[in-house]
């Protein structure tokens, strides 16, 4: 009331209601027009900008970063790499799984593969997404000095490493690929980009004195010149790796994308072990015996389409089960098929003896060279290896082209003759350098 | 980056303080104006009092309608029993306006002290009611020129068996599109107002009550068709029976002083407010069924082969359990129980309610439960000043049933196979035939339910100093938030490890919360002057929103035994989340609409804006319109057999929609790096130069009335589009980023024609018979993709240049060659010899596996439409029709599909000689859609009921004033062409997207409700 006797007082003193009312209408759109451009701010508490996370105290964030995206969609490529090259066949109502488990992929109209996540079986994209954050990540720390950053060259290492092997991937899985929006590439020149930061790798591991990266890096660097067709410099690295050596890329129950996929999509009924490694044997003294190292068992049940039998395989007996990214195991193969000969028998008989099979002997050299291919699929089975040995090495296709897609159920088509997947339109269509 | 960085921390804290200091200085600049000028009003002034009643024709009530005293301010509404009462009246006598929605406005003379009685005769036009959607403040249907949409939802209410908000709007309407794609109880419908505007954001109308903007949010619940589509929808939690009228905004001419987020039309609620005078109680009281309309005739017979001899058996599941007396769909039932009281004095006027309903579907596992609560206060201190406060509350629980991509009973029973009877042995299966689990398994494997609690609330205040300005300030809000779970719970149980596997021996348990506020404040002034024959009318105002979603979610699997539900119980994966996306617009308006005596009418009005989404490089938009109304019929020349009313209008505007939150900056989001480990990937590459998308549109049109109003036509034409439309073009991968980037660059146009008439072929003392047509359609085309010529926004679904938006596309399978022998599709080298359409170039019919995808179809309505008649007979019987039509669109038969081209269990997978070649070649393959995707248009009897008003001596006996009683139906018979299940049925959004895609998704359930009402 006070307040309205002194308002009359100065109302009556001073203004007039159309004064007052003049001020008011002149006022608001003076106010409204300064509050256009402020108090707009909005609040992203499960964001950060880019330019706010590209700092030097970030730097091993930003490293760890890269390698858990690699890891992510490295086990999504297993999946579908296992499935386009028969280990693994597609058991769900799906549509969408289908085609790269025909070998007839569709670079427009099948999305799966090219732009989902690494949690659904995505890979052209997770892939790029770790390349991408590994090759970035490196960039910044060249950047940056050691006083900036602790253990510099130990992230060097680690970014240049991971950024290698997603080349491999994107070099094997893919028929071409782009980097950082430039041009198509052929399989060849990915590799050879590989192998490029493998050597950043070694030198910067050399320096930090990291051995497991180092190591890593010889393995990836004799794989890129494998795939190139380098075998001596193939042979030469991989000679270089310590028994026992494994580095695997970590899995964890949870979140979904820490699991293993390989596992999960099997278990989950999703997937079922192809027709040819649901019995392999091993010749022995007294007959077949299981071969130990493509073991699976006959879960009893369908698919979830609920007409595809359902095998499951157990090399990786759960969601946390990690899955070889390189190992001395990989490393050896590599000598055996550069070598051949008794070496590559030595070494095939070694990988068998460490999983309780009979040993191999023979002299000829066809028969050697067979083995080694052979011990290639069945000792990696599930690492992600055997499509592009099915491309470079020219290998019958599995099941065989032309045969009707999926007996037991109408999923429709026929096998393809696909070895590699086609690069996807998302690429073609959106790179200035391509097309886009 | 100024004011649209939502970064770092810092920024945050500034931009807090800004707006707070906005709101203080807007508030107090406010309080101030109101304390300089309150003493200029008048004390609440002292005289006489006017009461009476308001009827219709028919002696009946009229609820809501307004009495305003001639050349005062002095002004009330009539109650539940038509009642006013108007106080303070100088003199002894005073001349009454009243107006209400759908009647002519009548004049009376009253007279202090004693009863006045005015009855009200219908129009079919009517340009002098109110309005008060898209306009500054409240004005007269004639001054505008554009069309708004009114919808007497209290009539309707009355009389029709409305069991949501979205029924109360369907067929009521023309140009607002409902497609009610589910029958789970608690489910909601896609709503369109002339067709789709965006390519990539919302198609959904904004919503207001009372004047502030709420919720619109549609599927937000658990995803109980999976796929990423849900179900329930916040335009549930709107009580119709607490709904005086609506107001529809259809597009962008009429909706820019709605500015930005208001491209897709603008829906009005106005709730019911007290009256002067005594308590007034209203009650209703409505019992029903709901039920699966002939379900064993529906639902289709399967085939496969029997297990024993290889002998290809037909199985027709809903029938074979039918005729064993237990129908796998059960009758729900429904109850709802609504009390309101409203009164008050001439300076205190109150509306009080509450409602409580428990809504049961036809699986056990879906019902629905609620509460609500509404108080409308008005306080007049002064005759300058009115305080207006709005609040509601609805709580309660939605218990949701599986279907479409997550299974059921609707999944096990379309599907059901022979196969599943037995195994080759002979021994009977635990499927029984169903396609997977039996559905009492389905019934206690998975619940799904949302809680939602939800507070709307408005202040509102106006202030009238002076004959010729008015301002008002209003602050709204709407806090809602929704507690959603999922449970797959551990059963120890052979029979369920057979039919869920993991779901059933470890089990699982998702649940999460969507917490959303909405915060807005508006103020505005009207400056009006008079010139002779001329009056100019000056408006302004500024508008402040706020949106923020936080969701909060957790996860986690293997219950160590049966009886733990808890997610402290899981043993594994457990995952937690949380995420909010906050949005801000400022807007500022101005309008100037000037009038020649009372009949020629221009307005020109413009906003600006700026929204926390747009881009750094965007600084602000704005949105212009103009528009033109001529009363013909009132010009001293008009002379036109027949026509005693006509008025022309047209209109333009713009109006926009704001891009999705953060799609404008680059960022990264936490992730969980290796061995667990924190880690970031990258998530958004972001575009700094992403704008609104801007919705344009002309509308010319009439209204006109005929025979003296007895019939009447409003007849719009608009056409318009949207610029600068946003797209979702995707990243090429080797940049590093996932995703799309959201950038302006397409175009739509659209075009379209209303019609609504309206007519009362018949009027006399017994007998009235009243009855509407309302008829639209809608073309929409893509003009423009930013260089390319389509983006595929889902399976089948194309965007394409010259096409119209969001249309099927397919493979059109035409021919086949057939092997005599089997009757199946031949095949030469490997390669069925299935032939398909060869496009827009024409030619012979080429090889399916080279063939182009072609133009199949809309998936949207591109007409639509309803006839109403309510024919009121013997005083005190009437009997409302619904029936509504929808057309011009196709709708994928995913049932087909599954069963068909998947799970091969039509008749044309093994008698595949009894079908065409076309046929047999469709369903040879899963890569063929042209056979699923067919006409949906269909006619449905949608509402009839009959009602009673009981004598008033009976209506005494219960003690109250008025009673009356109504039987109804809904659902009642469906007219169609469409080979499906249920025209209407469609998964709701999600991964299936823009397209109509009906696929294990319950029909729309046929009920019967009984309703009783009384007044006190």
């Amino acid at each position: 009331m006070k307040l309205t006797r002194i308002a009359r007082r100065m109302t009556r003193a001073t203004m007039t209601t159309g004064q007052i009312i003049t001020i008011l209408v002149l006022s608001t759109p003076v106010l409204s027009c300064n509050l256009l451009d402020k108090g707009l701010e909005a609040t992203a508490p499960d964001k950060i900008e880019t330019s706010t996370l590209e700092i030097p105290a970030n730097a091993g964030l930003i490293v760890n970063s890269a390698i858990g995206n690699f890891e992510c969609a490295l086990k999504s490529y297993v999946v579908d790499a296992a499935m386009a090259s028969g280990e693994f066949m597609d058991a769900t109502a799906t549509a969408a799984n289908w085609a790269f488990d025909r070998r007839d992929t569709d670079p427009t109209a099948d999305t799966r593969y090219a732009t989902n996540g690494c949690d659904v079986y995505g890979i052209y994209t997770p892939i790029q997404v770790a390349r991408g954050t590994a090759d970035r990540a490196l960039e910044l720390l060249q950047g940056w000095t050691d006083a900036q950053v602790a253990g510099r060259q130990d992230l060097i290492a680690k970014a240049a490493a991971y950024a290698g092997y997603s080349r491999i991937l994107l070099g094997e899985g893919f028929c071409e690929a782009a980097i950082n929006l430039g041009p198509k590439l052929t399989s060849n020149a990915v590799f050879a980009s590989a192998e490029t930061m493998f050597t950043t790798a070694i030198t910067a591991a050399q320096a930090a004195g990291d051995q497991q990266i180092l190591n890593m890096a010889y393995v990836g660097r004799a794989r890129a010149r494998l795939d190139q067709g380098n075998k001596a410099g193939a042979a030469a690295d991989a000679a270089l790796v310590p028994s026992g050596f494994v580095m695997n890329a970590s899995s964890e129950n949870a979140p979904t994308i820490r699991q293993n996929r390989v596992q999960v999509f099997n278990q989950s009924r999703l997937v079922s072990v192809g027709a040819t490694y649901r019995n392999m044997t091993v010749a022995g003294p007294s007959g077949p015996v299981p071969d130990t190292r493509v073991a699976v068992t006959n879960a009893g049940q369908n698919g979830s389409d609920n007409r595809t039998p359902l095998y499951i395989q157990t090399k990786y007996a759960n969601s946390t089960s990690p899955i070889p990214i390189a190992s001395y195991k990989e490393a050896q193969l590599i000598i055996a098929e550069v070598q051949q000969g008794q070496t590559a028998v030595n070494i095939i008989n070694a990988l068998r003896a460490a999983n309780g099979l009979p040993a191999f002997s023979s002299t000829d050299p066809t028969a050697i060279a067979n083995e080694v291919t052979e011990a290639r699929k069945r000792e990696l089975f599930l690492e992600g290896q055997h499509l592009y040995d099915v491309r470079r090495l020219n290998l019958p296709l599995d099941p065989a082209a032309g045969i009707p897609y999926s007996t037991v159920y109408l999923k429709g088509g026929n096998y393809g003759t696909e070895r590699c997947f086609p690069l996807p339109d998302v690429e073609t269509l959106n790179n200035p350098n391509i097309g886009g | 980056m100024d004011g649209q960085s939502f970064f770092p921390p810092s920024a945050r804290t500034r931009a807090t303080s800004k707006t707070r200091a906005f709101l203080k200085t807007t508030l107090a600049l406010f309080a101030l104006v109101l304390l300089l000028l309150a003493p200029v009003g008048a004390a609440q002034a002292q005289g006489g009092t006017i009461s009476g009643v308001v009827l219709d024709r028919n002696q009946t009530p009229l609820e809501n309608a307004q009495v305003t005293v001639r050349g005062t301010r002095l002004g009330s509404q009539t109650d539940a029993n038509g009642r006013f009462r108007i106080a303070g009246v100088d003199g002894t006598t005073a001349t009454l306006e009243i107006r209400r929605l759908g009647y002519k406005m009548t004049t009376a003379t009253a007279s202090v002290g004693t009863e006045t009685r005015v009855s009200m005769e219908p129009a079919s036009v009517s340009l002098d009611a109110v309005v008060i959607t898209g306009q500054p403040g409240s004005t007269n249907k004639r001054t505008l020129g554009v069309d708004i949409a009114q919808i007497d939802a209290s009539s309707v209410t009355a009389k029709a068996p409305i069991n949501n908000f979205q029924n109360l709007i369907n067929g009521r309407a023309p140009g607002v599109t409902i497609l009610q794609n589910s029958g789970v109880i608690g489910s909601g419908a896609t709503v369109r107002i002339r067709g789709v505007s965006s390519f990539s954001l919302s198609n959904t109308p904004l919503i207001y009550v009372d004047g502030v903007r709420v919720d619109n949010s549609q599927g937000t619940g658990p995803q109980n068709q999976s796929f990423g589509a849900s179900t329930t929808t916040r335009w549930n939690d709107f009580n119709p029976d607490d709904i005086e009228s609506i107001e529809i905004v259809k597009g962008a001419a009429a909706a820019t002083l709605y500015g930005t987020e208001a491209a897709n039309g603008v829906i009005q609620i106005i709730t019911k407010k007290g009256a002067q005078g005594k308590p007034a109680w209203d009650m209703t009281v409505r019992g029903g069924t709901n039920e699966f309309a002939n379900q064993d005739s529906r639902i289709w017979t399967n085939y496969g082969p029997d297990p024993v001899t290889g002998l290809i058996v037909p199985l027709n599941i809903a029938k074979r359990e039918a005729d064993a007396g237990n129908p796998i769909f059960k009758t729900g039932h429904m109850q709802s129980y609504d009390i309101g009281v409203g009164g008050g004095s001439q300076t205190f006027r109150y509306r009080v309610s509450g409602s409580f309903k428990k809504d049961g579907g036809v699986t056990p596992t879906n019902d629905l439960k609620n509460y609500g609560g509404r108080a409308n206060f008005t306080l007049n201190p002064t005759d300058r000043i009115q305080i207006e406060s709005n609040l509601a509350y609805v709580t309660g629980r939605t218990n949701l049933a599986p279907e479409a991509g997550y299974g059921g009973t609707t999944w096990t029973t379309y599907y059901a196979t022979p196969t599943n009877l037995y195994n080759s042995a002979g021994v009977p299966l635990p499927n029984n035939g169903f396609y997977s689990a039996l559905p009492t398994a389905y019934d206690k494997q998975y619940q799904m339910y949302q809680d939602i609690n939800r507070f709307t609330g408005s202040v509102n205040v106006t202030h009238s100093p002076a004959s010729w300005f008015s301002h008002h300030l209003t602050l709204g809000t709407d806090q809602g938030l929704e507690y959603n779970e999922e449970l797959s719970a551990v059963h120890h149980d052979p029979n369920f490890s057979y039919f869920f596997g993991f779901d059933a021996d470890s089990g699982y348990k998702s649940v999460f919360t969507r917490q959303n506020t909405f915060s807005s404040l508006t103020y505005g002034g009207t400056l009006k002057n008079a010139f002779s024959a001329i009056t100019a009318s000056t408006s302004y105002g500024v508008d402040f929103f706020r949106r923020n979603t936080s969701y909060v979610s957790a996860y986690g699997e293997d219950f160590p035994g049966p009886g733990l539900t808890a997610l402290s119980s899981t043993t594994s994966a457990r995952t937690g989340s949380e995420t909010s996306v906050e949005n801000n617009t400022v807007g500022v308006y101005g309008q100037e609409q000037l009038g020649f005596r009372d009949r020629m009418f221009l307005t020109g009005g413009l906003r600006a804006d700026n929204n926390s989404s747009f881009g750094a490089n965007f600084k602000r938009v704005y949105y212009p319109k103009v528009s033109a109304s001529w009363v013909l019929s009132e010009e001293p020349f008009f002379r036109l057999p027949y026509v005693n009313t006509l008025k022309l209008r047209s209109a333009y505007g713009q109006t926009g929609q704001a891009p999705l939150p953060y799609s404008a900056v680059p960022y990264f989001t936490a992730t969980t790096g290796p061995n667990g480990s924190a880690a970031v990937t990258p998530a958004s590459r972001g575009n700094p130069d992403l704008g609104p998308e801007r919705g344009y549109e002309t509308e010319l049109g009439f209204d006109a009335g005929f025979l003296n109003d007895r019939a009447g036509i409003e007849f719009t034409h608009f056409t318009g589009g949207t610029r600068n439309a946003i797209l979702e073009q995707p990243v090429a991968p080797s940049s590093g980023y996932p995703g799309t980037q959201l950038v302006n660059a397409g175009k739509i146009s659209k075009h379209g024609d209303e019609i609504m008439l309206r007519a009362t072929p018949i009027a006399n003392a017994r007998t009235s018979w009243d009855v509407t047509f309302s008829t639209s359609t809608n073309h929409t085309k893509v003009v423009n993709l930013g260089g390319a010529t389509f983006i595929s926004p889902s399976a089948n679904i194309r965007h394409t240049v010259g096409y119209p938006v969001g249309a099927w596309w397919g493979k059109k399978v035409v021919d086949a060659t057939i092997d005599p022998v089997t009757g199946k599709v031949a095949s030469v080298s490997g390669v069925a010899q299935v032939f398909c359409d060869p496009g827009p170039g024409g030619g012979a019919e080429v090889l399916c596996a080279n063939a182009p995808l072609v133009f199949l179809g809309n998936t949207t309505p591109t007409s639509e439409g309803a006839f109403t008649s309510t024919i009121s007979f013997w005083s005190n019987f009437s009997i409302y029709t619904l029936v509504d039509f929808k057309g011009g669109y196709k709708k994928l038969d995913g049932n087909r599909r599954v069963r068909c081209h998947l799970f091969i269990e039509c008749r044309e997978n093994y008698y595949p000689k009894e079908f065409s070649p076309a046929i047999v070649g469709a369903v040879s393959s899963s890569a063929y859609v042209s056979d699923l995707i067919n006409d949906a248009s269909y006619t449905k009897l949608r509402e009839i009921s009959l009602s009673y008003n009981l004598p008033a001596s009976f209506a005494t006996r219960l003690g109250a004033a008025r009673a009356s009683v109504s039987i109804a139906g809904r659902n009642l018979h469906t007219w169609t062409n469409y080979k499906g299940l249920e025209p209407e049925a469609s998964f709701q959004g999600g991964a299936r997207g823009f397209g109509q895609w009906e696929q294990d998704v319950t029909p729309q359930l046929r009920s019967f409700v009984g309703t009783l009402r009384l007044n006190f």
